[in-house]
């Protein structure tokens, strides 16, 4: 017994020697070289060289500031300390095409020319006031050395730059009654950091100007927890502020519509995590991982999902529908019987037709036995749009210049646009979303393109305009536009017959972001009637004989298709 | 009493260890075992712990890539334009922090500092109070010097329901970048062993269990197996002792056939055997010995009445011519030394038989001596030696048979005085608390090399051809023997050649008391300083 004894002991003994360690040398840990995730190019610019003068200085400052990755830590080396700490490069993007050259010495002046500018979410804010294309830097001394004593709170880049490094991309709004995806363009940098700058611009209140024109299912009071990290192509959106407690299924699904729409845009995202105030949020499902492709948000889409895809025109007078080059008659009062229409516009499901003829505004069925019926009379009646509310929009020419209305369930409301109004309106569109009213105004010289967001009351029922502005576009032909288009809910394609046996397209930016003599034009030749767009399908060029496709893939393209007018899509 | 009872228990351990095989092959089996068990299972223990120490390192490690791969995807991702690192640092801080809590461990964020520097004047962001101390110095000096990533042992501690407890733990520490002012910061990642821990604690509460329990079987299997062997010898011993002591008839028990039942079987036929060829010699003795007796018997009439007609020629002898008278002397002295044997065989015969009984009394061994050196003194002048006695003051007084000690002392001067070759005898008497001796040294022939065993032998002689002249019958030393034995004493012989021989006869002052010494050497001091 006493040997046993002794062996266990000995065997404790030895057992207490065999424990965890809790300390020890230090080892380097072997770790994969991580793969550089950009492929662009990168740009780091030099910091200040000791004994610069002021002028070096400031030229660095604005070399610094086009580093890529984007980064304002350089730039912020050739400023004073007490500038460093004031100034906010995030507040804007200057973009300027050329700049003066740099002079002085203790108040160093450089005045930009062709400047634009981005505002803090990112919206085009259109050409810099003259005042502000002079940029002031006093200089001040620090430790023998040069500095900015004050800056812009601007990030001050060519435009070139501009466009190299940032991208065009929208965030994803709801319409006033929660229906429909709204986007809203904006430029942001791209590469790793585009989708924080996406989803931070998103969290923002919707601008002012569309604050009945949006609203956002993302709880206020939340901004981004540093960075939108994409790792294996998942977005880890991790958003800090208070916590807003459970949200209702509806809210939750309009918010992972918005944000599912918004990060689809960077290419190196499928999918994503949401994570509010550090509780991780889920769907009505239970999953916390959303594609960014998802078919659950599709029905928000702002070009409308179920819009007929079929295409419409007129032949002696009838109706016709199909496939773009396959037309076929309907059986409705349209297709039956020319009725003697014009223009004419078919709602977003295919089902009724409103139709303009000299006298009238004619609304009737595509298919089946109903009779067409007047919706209103008059004259001067434009092409008529629908929207994804079945709203019918129409613009008058009357002696006092154009009138807007819109028909809901039967129902006309006149409504005053600023911009649009009492103009000498030759052709509008709206979007399908309802969300933009786009007209083409005649002027004296030229003609212009004016766009306004259209304000809504919780009901859907617009209640007017804002933020009407003029989309840049300049003729190189007779100035005068002939017809435009949707080629997405934020771009539009303008006709220009520059010549008789010459047309060309150029497609813009809703939001006037498209540099006038930047936008490459796709020529056309001969005469061309008008364009056949819609925000999701091929656009074409409607000639006497046929369609040209001016889409980039197949431009040119000729479909033989004679005797139709008026080729349009749904809306 | 406790004093007592320690080396009493101690003593009987230390017995039953010697005379018990059983115990000593159960006890060396475990202890070789325990020995093995112990080897093996601290093997096993080290390889378990470095296999759930590398397996949770290389986890860690693996979590870490991961998470700094997460967190250089979020840094890469902040915005370019923000300016604020204090910002982007501590939202950096509270995304790792949250996946730390998720992911079970601590973060440590410090801001830059110089080589040397502690945690704790950097700036630092940390999971709970305990995380800083944490972070071993060395980490951070490697950092500051490296900006590698690099890992190390530490002791955690840590906060657990409001108590502070250590632990083992692993620290990883990494070097980030903050955008806004492009500044380095350490990130330290704090991962506790707890669990790794936990698991070598059940797994070494398993081998100690498994340990024992085997400790304990293999005991038991032992004690078992040799129980199985033992107990058969055991048995053996014990009816070999018996069959020692004369119970010839005893037998082992076979049961089986296995080798322990061939060997009892075995064992039963030699004791047989035994038996039989004792009994047989056994008869032999007896019948020799009532030969002998009978023969003695006999020969004692017939002697009786040649001995009257013997003493009738004796005294007529001066009438006889001188050759008839000296035959008549011859005839006489002849007939002395037959009636001295026959007394002799008669006295063996008595020991033989065990008929010898012994006529205690308080004898001082120094008058013995005394009157035996008188009586022998004739002789002594005759052989031209002397007997010198050398006694103390006090008397040596034992308890024994005054007749059969004086028998022996007198073979015992007698003896010397044959073999003194005219050189002086000294007998000397001692006594202590337990013993009395005698001792008888002469200068003689001396005894060769295993003749000192041999003296006491019936009718034995040193020299065949050298005459008796004493008129010894050959039997006096094996009497005096018999004598001692009867006493419970010793009687041992000392001799060497040409230095002559010493009896010494020792006798316990007490009848039946153990005798442990003699008062006298049994070899003389001057034949040790011959040898010296």
């Amino acid at each position: 017994m006493a040997g046993a004894a002794l062996s266990v002991a000995t065997v404790a003994a030895l057992t207490s020697c065999v424990q965890v360690p809790d300390e020890g040398a230090v080892v380097e840990a072997r770790q994969p070289v991580r793969a550089d995730q950009t492929q662009a190019p990168g740009n780091i610019p030099p910091p200040p060289r000791p004994g610069a003068d002021p002028a070096e200085i400031v030229s660095g400052f604005l070399d610094a500031m086009t580093a890529t990755p984007l980064q304002t830590s350089t730039a912020k080396g050739f400023l004073s300390t007490q500038a460093q700490t004031d100034w906010r490069p995030e507040e804007r993007v200057i973009t300027y095409g050329d700049r003066s050259p740099i002079r002085g010495t203790h108040h160093v002046v450089v005045r930009l020319r062709g400047a634009d500018q981005v505002g803090a979410g990112g919206q085009w804010q259109g050409s810099v006031p003259s005042a502000g294309r002079r940029l002031d830097f006093p200089m001040v001394r620090e430790d023998g050395q040069w500095r900015i004593a004050a800056a812009p709170d601007a990030l001050i880049v060519p435009r070139d730059f501009f466009d190299g490094n940032f991208t065009d991309a929208a965030l994803y709004y709801f319409d006033p009654t929660g229906r429909i995806l709204v986007p809203e363009p904006v430029h942001v940098p791209q590469g790793s950091q585009l989708a924080s700058y996406l989803v931070r611009d998103l969290l923002r209140a919707p601008r002012s100007v569309a604050g009945s024109v949006t609203q956002t299912f993302i709880p206020p009071g939340l901004s981004v927890n540093l960075s939108v990290p994409v790792n294996h192509k998942v977005a880890e959106v991790n958003l800090k502020g208070s916590d807003p407690g459970p949200l209702a299924a509806g809210v939750v699904k309009r918010m992972l519509a918005q944000l599912s729409w918004t990060l689809r845009q960077d290419t190196t995202i499928s999918a994503f995590t949401l994570t509010i105030a550090g509780r991780a949020v889920t769907d009505a499902s239970g999953a916390s991982r959303f594609p960014v492709d998802s078919k659950a948000f599709d029905h928000y889409d702002p070009a409308v999902e179920v819009a007929s895809g079929q295409a419409y025109a007129l032949r002696r007078g009838r109706l016709v529908s199909g496939q773009i080059g396959r037309p076929t008659p309907v059986d409705g009062p349209f297709g039956r019987d020319p009725l003697g229409i014009g223009p004419f516009a078919v709602r977003l499901d295919g089902n009724e037709v409103a139709a303009v003829t000299p006298t009238a505004l004619l609304v009737g069925p595509v298919q089946g036995p109903a009779p067409a019926s007047i919706s209103r009379s008059g004259t001067g009646f434009l092409r008529p749009a629908w929207d994804f509310a079945s709203r019918l929009w129409e613009v008058q020419d009357t002696p006092s210049g154009a009138e807007v209305a819109y028909a809901a369930h039967g129902k006309w409301h006149g409504i005053r646009m600023t911009g649009l109004t009492g103009k000498d309106v030759r052709r509008f569109l709206v979007s399908r979303d309802g969300s933009r009213i786009v007209a083409v105004l005649r002027g004296s010289e030229a003609d212009r393109i004016v766009a306004s967001r259209i304000q809504y009351d919780v009901n859907g029922r617009a209640v007017g305009t804002a933020g009407t502005h003029l989309i840049p576009w300049v003729s190189t032909g007779t100035k005068r536009i002939r017809d435009i288009g949707w080629t997405s809910p934020t771009t539009i394609a303008v006709l220009d017959q520059l010549s008789p046996a010459k047309a060309e397209v150029r497609i813009l930016d809703v939001d006037g972001s498209t540099p006038p003599e930047q936008a490459a034009p796709t020529l056309v030749s001969g005469r061309v009637r008008g364009l056949v767009t819609s925000p999701v399908d091929k656009p074409y060029a409607l000639q006497q004989n046929g369609l040209i496709d001016i889409s980039p893939v197949d431009v040119n393209k000729q479909i033989q298709l004679e005797g139709f007018h008026h080729v349009t899509y749904a809306g | 009493m406790v004093a007592r009872t320690v080396p009493e228990t101690l003593r009987r351990g230390l017995t039953f260890w010697r005379r018990s095989i059983q115990a000593r092959v159960v006890v060396s089996t475990v202890l070789l075992s325990a020995i093995v068990v112990t080897a093996v299972g601290w093997f096993l223990l080290r390889q378990v712990e470095h296999g759930l120490v590398d397996r949770r390192v290389d986890a860690v490690l693996t979590e870490v890539a991961s998470e700094n791969d997460e967190g250089n995807a979020r840094l890469e991702a902040a915005l370019g334009t923000d300016t604020d690192a204090g910002d982007q640092s501590r939202d950096f801080f509270n995304s790792v922090y949250a996946n730390g809590l998720v992911r079970g461990f601590h973060v440590v964020l410090a801001g830059p500092g110089r080589a040397g520097e502690p945690l704790q004047q950097r700036g630092i962001r940390f999971t709970s109070a305990g995380d800083v101390p944490s972070v071993p110095q060395s980490l951070v000096d490697h950092l500051d010097a490296t900006r590698k990533t690099a890992w190390t042992y530490t002791t955690l501690v840590q906060r657990q329901n409001g108590v502070l407890r250590s632990g083992p733990g692993v620290v990883v520490g990494t070097t980030i970048t903050i955008p806004a002012d492009q500044s380095k910061r350490t990130l330290y990642y704090l991962f506790p062993l707890d669990d790794v821990q936990q698991t070598l604690a059940l797994v070494t509460r398993a081998l100690l269990t498994a340990a024992i329990l085997l400790l304990a079987l293999i005991a038991a299997l032992t004690w078992l197996l040799t129980r199985q062997i033992v107990t058969p010898i055991r048995l053996a011993r014990r009816v070999a002792e018996r069959l020692a002591a004369g119970q010839l008839q005893e037998r082992l028990r076979v049961t089986g056939e296995d080798d322990l039942a061939r060997l009892a079987t075995s064992f039963n036929q030699m004791a047989t055997s035994l038996q039989r060829q004792i009994r047989q010699l056994e008869e032999l003795s007896r019948v020799q010995r009532r030969f002998v007796s009978d023969v003695s018997h006999e020969l004692r009439t017939p002697l009786t009445t040649v001995r009257l007609a013997g003493s009738v020629l004796h005294e007529a002898r001066l009438g006889f011519d001188p050759e008839t008278a000296r035959a008549a002397e011859l005839l006489q002295t002849e007939l002395d030394r037959f009636e001295t044997l026959l007394v002799d065989l008669l006295e063996i015969s008595r020991f033989d038989a065990g008929a010898a009984v012994l006529d205690l009394d308080d004898v001082n061994l120094t008058d013995v001596v005394r009157r035996v050196v008188d009586g022998t003194r004739s002789l002594a002048e005759q052989r031209s030696t002397r007997v010198v006695i050398e006694a103390p003051d006090t008397p040596c007084v034992a308890q024994a048979d005054v007749r059969r000690l004086e028998r022996i002392v007198r073979n015992l001067v007698t003896n010397a005085i044959d073999h003194a070759e005219s050189r002086e005898i000294l007998v000397t008497v001692a006594a202590d608390d337990q013993s009395a001796a005698v001792a008888v040294r002469d200068h003689g022939v001396g005894l060769a090399t295993g003749e000192s065993a041999m003296v006491f032998n019936r009718f034995w002689r040193a020299d065949p051809a050298r005459a008796r002249t004493s008129g010894g019958t050959g039997l006096g030393l094996a009497i005096s023997l018999e004598d001692t034995h009867l006493h419970g004493g010793w009687l041992q012989a000392w001799g060497k050649p040409k230095e002559g021989a010493q009896f010494r006869l020792t006798l316990p002052r007490h009848a039946g008391h153990p005798l442990r010494h003699s008062p006298l050497p049994l070899v003389p001091d001057d034949a040790a300083e011959v040898v010296a």
